[in-house]
């Protein structure tokens, strides 16, 4: 077992309770809940195989689904998101050739990692909700909360990304 | 045969991708069609585990409340027994009296409690091991909780009063009229009553308690009091209800099981076949 995968364990070990027990109880306004486990999927190293990280994303939503009673909701959510990051990351930073091998978010300014963050909560957060409604009926309930909800998460994700993210050269 | 492969192996990712995301798809459908989901719900050893551990340590903040609320319930209960003054007169008597009981109470605890979203659960600590099954009632004594759904051998998951599945017979305390309590996913502490005859006369402040036509709830365990009516066309457009409990708050709970059942589920199906 590699360090990168044994990072990538200690993560999924580490964010499943701190999603579970600490973000899905703060409910900001009654309903808005960062959702931390974003990081999962943006520190999951560009250069892995890509069938790996749909497989341990899949899981990774299932096991949130598992503690918050919502069928599938996360785990399609977090697949549709391991599956379009890197189209979205290269479509932000406008980089069509980006190196996998060197990739890092500080390498970039502040304002295109707070649009990626925002569009990959937004995705990830249009899909639980739309599937949690399941009612197109309620499409304005959908959007209000997935935009709310979004820009709390972006908040919130970028803070820890500052934090936890290294800044010395390799 | 080789063209096939080489697109196999070329769409592998999407195809991965596709195969997996129909999966979630399947347990998020069946988790709106059967109101509850059979693979994917809390009621396990890893999540009821994890989170029985965590409540055990928070409920030591929430003591004070939950002693304040145990005493005025037991005051309550003692103020009942010297009312009804329940002592058989004749040994036939205390034989009805225990024979003709429907209802088993059996104490547990909310270990994982939603409110935020428009399907939520509960999480308990009881399970199959303390003959708890699908089906039964959750209640406190301000009033209803929700419904049992799954349940593995030490951990239960629960229907919440405020789950847009969530459907109870409910009445007016006061006279017998019937009507279904739904809840419309907007707000924790209003349900809504439906299906309520017009030629009832509501005020807002009624009591509304269960009604007893189903084979989950005993009959007037209380709900809450009507708060919002909405009378158009000669008759209740919509009825709020704002519940007694503060659902955010719910901690020791009873779950009720009904000793006549199965006997009332026999019985409703002979009817239908």
């Amino acid at each position: 077992m590699t360090s990168a995968n044994i990072k990538i364990l200690i993560r999924f070990l580490l964010l499943i309770p701190l999603q579970v027990l600490i973000a899905n109880h703060m409910r900001l306004f009654g309903y808005i809940n960062p959702q931390i486990s974003l990081l999962f999927l943006l520190w999951y190293p560009l250069k892995k195989d890509v069938s790996g990280f749909l497989v341990n994303s899949f899981l990774f939503g299932l096991m949130i689904d598992l503690f918050s009673n919502s069928g599938g909701v996360n785990a399609a959510a977090c697949l549709l998101l391991a599956y379009t990051r890197l189209p979205i990351i290269k479509f932000i930073f406008n980089d069509k050739e980006i190196n996998l091998k060197l990739f890092k978010y500080s390498n970039y300014s502040t304002m295109p990692k707070i649009a990626l963050i925002f569009s990959l909560a937004f995705i990830h957060q249009f899909t639980v909700y739309s599937l949690e409604y399941f009612n197109v009926s309620y499409i304005l309930t959908i959007l209000q909360k997935t935009f709310t909800n979004s820009l709390f998460t972006t908040f919130v994700v970028i803070i820890f990304l500052s934090i936890f993210t290294s800044t010395k050269k390799q | 045969m080789q063209f096939i492969l080489y697109l196999i192996q070329k769409h592998r990712n999407f195809l991965l991708f596709f195969v997996l995301e129909l999966i979630a798809l399947f347990f998020t459908i069946q988790f709106h069609s059967y109101q509850k989901s059979k693979f994917i719900n809390s009621a396990n050893g890893i999540t009821g585990g994890l989170y029985n551990s965590v409540t055990s340590f928070r409920s030591y903040l929430y003591l004070k409340d939950e002693n304040t609320m145990l005493i005025k319930e037991n005051s309550e209960l003692k103020n009942k027994l010297l009312k009804k003054a329940v002592t058989p007169t004749s040994f036939k008597d205390s034989i009805d009296l225990r024979f003709q009981q429907k209802f088993e109470y059996a104490s547990a605890k909310i270990i994982n409690n939603d409110f935020h979203k428009n399907n939520n659960f509960l999480t308990i600590n009881k399970g199959k091991k303390d003959s708890i099954s699908p089906y039964m009632a959750v209640v406190n004594a301000k009033g209803i909780i929700g419904i049992t759904s799954n349940t593995s051998n030490n951990y239960t998951s629960a229907i919440s009063v405020l789950n847009t599945h969530f459907k109870v017979n409910a009445r007016l305390k006061k006279a017998a009229y019937f009507g279904t309590l739904t809840w419309n996913g907007k707000s924790y502490d209003q349900v809504q009553l439906i299906d309520i005859p017009r030629q009832a006369s509501l005020k807002i402040g009624d009591t509304i308690v269960t009604g007893g036509r189903s084979a989950i709830f005993p009959e007037g365990i209380l709900i809450g009091s009507v708060s919002d009516i909405e009378y158009q066309n000669n008759r209740y457009e919509k009825i709020n209800v704002s519940l007694f409990n503060d659902v955010r708050n719910v901690s020791n709970v009873y779950i009720i099981k009904n000793l006549h059942k199965q006997e009332i589920q026999k019985l409703e199906n002979s009817n239908n076949d």
